[in-house]
């Protein structure tokens, strides 16, 4: 036999060992399909089923086991298919040189060209026919697709007038949610816990739809529930709702003595005027050291936190003239904190209580300060046990300082504390120790009729103190993620939640453990994930990761209108009649509040911002990534 | 040899780009004491990297230009050609491209509200102005779809005539279901199923993975087969380049009809000369043009037809029909699992009506979209077998701007020197 033909036949086993290959590793893609953990549908129930019932322990291994074996056979044809596609490489390496050296040794025969004219007509004639046998193909193609439209179930709603099916349960059609099954109710079904993607055996499931996240109130003592999402709960008359009221320090009603403004809550007394209406740079002075916390404005003075891996500093600036008038070095005292780089080392935003400042820093060392920049006290906290690094920001109550120190992973082990401190000596006045993780936000103080509340949100719990004793008045549990928005509040509820988990509306009038009862709404869209809600006239501003701002109504959570406005850090704030913002790029943005999104003015201020501005008198305080900006007439 | 390892390397890619997909999976379902890290979205790149790359654009636009007609160098081209395979694909990651410029500038035409930023502007534009004085010299060695192809092609199967002539309308027809789609909202499908994204990405979907590794495989033996037989603006390109003022010439002096260029051009795109006399008498012409011509109406009108009652089913590409088909799935099964789009329309709150409204208004428009979709494509057939019916004179063998790549094979081949002595 030539060596020709050896090849040829070498190559046509290489072709159909690689078709082999091929055809196997297509039917290991389709069986990996029905063990893909994103869509596993009986994953997702005991998901439900266990969020529904988190005391069901032999719930939660059969979840474990099953989501086990989902993992690894999973993997497994992953394995599979990398072997597989490694195998069909070298076929087809072997197949291109079997070929490349058979064509070499190809026996050629040369015959004369024919008519060129000749072959020219043929080859019109065929093309023709080849372009009509394409316009056939099209047009059978198009025969099945109308075909296909007309047998869609789409086509009766559509024809029907938009009507939906007599067979649909009322309220459906409305928009609503369906009914959903009783929770905990049903045993998992004992069918093979990896045949995936089918629906529940009938008996086995309520016949309600089993993905559903709606759960019907039940009965309050019945145990802990995670209200799901979206959920909007019979609401209570709004004479049934507490007015809730800032509490607002003495004296600083005007400053700016915290994070997000005296209130906590984003809503500023200032009236400065808008972009393009008067607002221009009054001054603009270098930041020594870098620091994504927010500045406060204290009796005339602009105040930061700065720091860098070798020095920090608090530092004082004129609100007037943008003068330094202080700078005091808090030098660090033991190793280094871990903190990413969207943390920074100054993470935190001060507090004032009007005689002091305080400042915290990632690795727990807090700091007392005359208004002079004298260092009057320090406490360690520290070290954290957060992965990103510590950056819950300060608050005042009174003369009390306010901690939030939320740490570790598992909430049982109850490393979090919140404690508040003399603000003259720095000592404890009192401590709770808290059952939760790392949390990232910063609590909030309200008064809700007669009573003040401390308002502070870490995963599992939104949880209110007395901020005179902290006693625990109340808890929310189910919430989830990595909180670093704040919580705020409008004339009548507390809106607490973070990407990851939910946004609850909460009716703060409530006792103890109010899941059942004290939830208005919650929703999981337009979670933000480092900014805080801003809740202004009956409506809830969020500010996703991805920089779409969404207006939900206060009433109900549901969606007014989306707008993409770009990555920002800072949260928003309600200034007068209209909601300040800034991008991380730097763009000052003024919005209309209202039914749809609506600019005001806009300006640019040429350096990237995280921080939230501060709002005092006509003047707006900005801190960059390199610049304080006093914005004003 | 050196072509042989550059095709293995390229068959292997997708497959290695398959391997190292990583698909994201879900968090386990409870705590093992990990810390996940918060997820971040980059800060967007300054508008100065847009322009920059129509700066590098430009400058490969004009080194094509220069290489094809002037230097005519192969070797100087292929190193053009790995340069765009380089930063065009695996450094931009295939985005921005004046292949899928396309969708935008029909979606800015279509929907006022969006912005068509100029540097895509300049993308889709740049190659067209090119192609109108010299042919196809992006394709030639700018592209980095066609780069890829052109380094992988190792032993060029020659496809007949008159198979590569019909095959080559279906760009046209893709174009044609390009602008419905991008000017509908309902999404760019010629970015959506890209088959070299996954090798300049290292990494896709398993489907585009597969259709990368074909479309390689392919290539190893016929040349180009996405350009030539795919490529929406390689459609657009063609009908510039039948305007070409100075496009690439085969002979640097007078052609003496040798036929080496044409048995050397991987693509079929160098026609034979016809002054030995086109020997179909005139009438018998006449007879097949008046045939095509009564054919071309009914043919227009039938494919019409059919694409309007094909517009509905066209239109379950739109997300929000989709959206609309699986909430009427939904509430004809209940107990089915409801998809997660129609979990997040039970979040949003919208009632049902106004998701079968909307969906039933982008059917209606389809009906129309779908009815022009098939006059095009009549338009584009009934065209083409025109064309075959014309007499064309050529005194030389030519390479056709529409299909010529400029991919400069043919010059080494032929033996004519600029003096017009031979080789």
């Amino acid at each position: 036999m030539s060596a020709y033909r050896l090849l040829c036949r070498f190559r046509l086993v290489l072709a159909i060992s690689s078709a082999l290959v091929l055809g196997l590793l297509a039917w290991n893609l389709v069986q990996s399909r029905s063990y893909d953990p994103l869509e596993a549908t009986r994953l997702e129930q005991m998901q439900l089923r266990l969020a529904a019932n988190p005391k069901d322990d032999a719930l939660r291994d059969q979840l474990r086991t099953l989501d086990r074996q989902v993992r690894e056979r999973y993997l497994h044809h992953r394995r599979v298919a990398l072997q597989g596609l490694a195998l069909l490489a070298v076929l087809a390496s072997l197949l291109a040189l079997a070929h490349a050296a058979a064509e070499t040794l190809r026996p050629r025969s040369y015959s004369a060209e024919p008519d060129a004219t000749e072959i020219l007509a043929q080859t019109r004639a065929k093309a023709a026919q080849g372009a009509y046998v394409l316009a056939t193909a099209l047009g059978g193609i198009l025969v099945v697709l109308a075909t296909l439209g007309r047998n869609d179930p789409l086509g009766s709603y559509v024809r029907e007038g938009m009507k939906p099916h007599a067979t649909e349960a009322p309220g459906q059609a409305s928009g609503s949610a369906p009914p959903a099954p009783p929770v905990g109710q049903g045993s998992l079904p004992p069918a093979d816990p990896l045949a995936l993607g089918k629906p529940p055996l009938a008996g086995s499931l309520p016949a309600t739809p089993p993905t559903t996240r709606l759960e019907p109130e039940a009965p309050a003592g019945a145990g802990t529930q995670r209200p799901s999402s979206p959920a909007v709960r019979p609401a209570p008359s709004k004479s049934a709702l507490p007015d809730l009221e800032p509490c607002l320090p003495a004296g600083l009603e005007a400053d700016w003595p915290r994070f997000r403004g005296p209130a906590g809550n984003g809503v500023a007394a200032a009236r400065p005027p808008l972009p393009g209406k008067g607002l221009k740079v009054l001054w603009k002075v270098a930041v020594p050291l870098p620091g994504w916390n927010s500045p406060i404005v204290v009796k005339g003075s602009v105040l930061l936190a700065m720091a860098d891996s070798t020095r920090r500093e608090v530092a004082a600036f004129d609100a007037r003239t943008g003068e330094l008038l202080w700078r005091t070095p808090i030098p660090y005292q033991g190793p280094l904190p871990k903190v990413s780089q969207d943390t920074g080392y100054a993470p935190s935003t001060m507090a004032s209580d009007g005689e002091r400042a305080y400042a915290i820093f990632p690795d727990g060392l807090l700091v007392g300060l005359d208004l002079g920049g004298s260092v009057l006290w320090t406490r360690s906290f520290g070290p954290f046990e957060n992965p990103y690094g510590h950056a819950s920001s300060l608050l005042c109550h009174g003369k009390n300082v306010i901690v939030q120190l939320d740490q570790g992973s598992d909430p049982e082990e109850r490393k979090s504390r919140l404690v508040a401190l003399d603000g003259a000596t720095g000592k404890n006045v009192w401590q709770v120790d808290r059952a939760v993780s790392a949390s990232w936000a910063t609590p909030l103080l309200l008064r809700a009729g007669t009573r003040e509340l401390l308002v502070a949100m870490a995963p599992p719990l939104v949880c209110a103190y007395d901020p005179d004793t902290g006693k625990e008045v109340w808890r929310v549990e189910g919430l989830g993620g990595e909180p670093a928005p704040c919580p705020a509040f409008d004339e009548h509820r507390v809106y607490a939640g973070n990407l990851g988990s939910y946004l609850f509306a909460i009716n703060p009038s409530g006792e103890g453990d109010i899941t059942r009862t004290g939830v208005l709404w919650d929703t999981s869209d337009y979670l933000p994930d480092i900014v805080s809600p801003l809740a202004f006239r009956e409506s809830v501003y969020l500010l996703g990761p991805d920089g779409t701002l969404a207006c939900l109504r206060a009433k109900d959570g549901s969606l007014v209108w989306e707008h993409r406005i770009g990555l920002t850090k800072a949260s928003p704030t309600a200034v007068g009649d209209a909601i300040w913002l800034v991008t991380d790029a730097g763009r000052l943005v003024v919005l209309q509040p209202g039914d749809a999104y609506r600019e005001l003015g806009a300006m640019e201020l040429g350096e990237v911002v995280r921080a939230s501005p501060a709002f005092v008198g006509d003047r707006v305080y900005v801190r960059g990534q390199d610049h304080l900006f006093c914005l004003g007439p | 040899m050196k072509r042989t390892s550059l095709a293995l390397t390229g068959l292997l890619a997708p497959l290695l780009a398959m391997g190292q997909e990583q698909k994201r999976q879900p968090p386990p379902d409870f705590t093992s004491g990990y810390q996940l890290p918060s997820p971040t979205t980059p800060v967007p790149k300054e508008a100065l990297f847009a322009w920059f790359d129509v700066g590098v654009l430009l400058l490969a636009l004009v080194l094509a230009a220069y290489i094809v007609l002037s230097r005519r160098s192969r070797a100087w081209l292929l190193v053009l050609t790995a340069f765009s395979a380089a930063y065009f694909g695996f450094y931009r990651l295939g985005c921005v491209c004046s292949v899928g410029s396309v969708q935008n500038v029909v979606l800015a035409f279509a929907e006022p509200s969006y912005r068509l930023g100029l540097s895509v502007a300049a993308f889709f534009l740049l190659p067209l102005l090119f192609a109108l004085f010299y042919g196809r010299v992006f394709c030639s060695g700018v592209c980095p779809l066609g780069a890829i192809q052109e380094l992988v092609l190792v032993k060029p199967l020659r496809i007949p005539d008159w198979i590569a002539g019909p095959l080559g309308l279906v760009p046209f027809l893709y174009l044609g279901l390009a602008v419905l789609y991008a000017s509908s909202g309902a999404g760019f499908v010629v970015c959506r199923y890209d088959p070299f994204i996954a090798l300049y990405r290292l990494g896709s979907s398993p489907l585009m993975a597969w259709l990368t590794g074909m479309f390689l495989a392919a290539s190893l033996f016929i040349g180009r087969p996405y350009c030539r037989f795919l490529c929406p603006y390689g459609a657009l390109l063609r009908v510039a380049s039948w305007l070409a003022s100075k496009p690439a010439r085969i002979a640097p002096a007078a052609c003496i009809s040798c036929h080496l260029c044409a048995k050397e051009c991987p693509y079929g795109a160098i026609l034979p000369p016809s002054a030995e006399g086109d020997r179909a008498p005139l009438h018998q012409l006449r007879r097949t043009l008046a045939r095509r011509l009564a054919v071309a109406a009914p043919l227009v009108v039938c494919l019409t037809v059919l694409g309007w009652f094909a517009g509905p089913a066209m239109a379950r590409v739109h997300p929000k029909v989709t959206l609309a088909r699986e909430l009427a799935l939904s509430l004809d099964r209940p107990e089915a699992p409801k998809t997660l789009a129609v979990e997040a329309h039970r979040r949003l709150g919208r009632s049902d009506e106004e998701v079968f409204r909307e969906a039933a208004a982008i059917q209606r428009s389809f009906r129309f979209g779908g009815a022009a979709f098939g006059a095009w494509a009549g338009v584009v057939v009934a065209a083409y077998t025109v064309s075959l019916a014309l007499r064309r004179r050529r005194r030389e063998y030519v390479a056709e701007p529409g299909t010529c790549f400029a991919c400069a094979r043919c010059f080494a081949s032929c033996p004519v020197l600029p003096n017009g002595d031979r080789s």
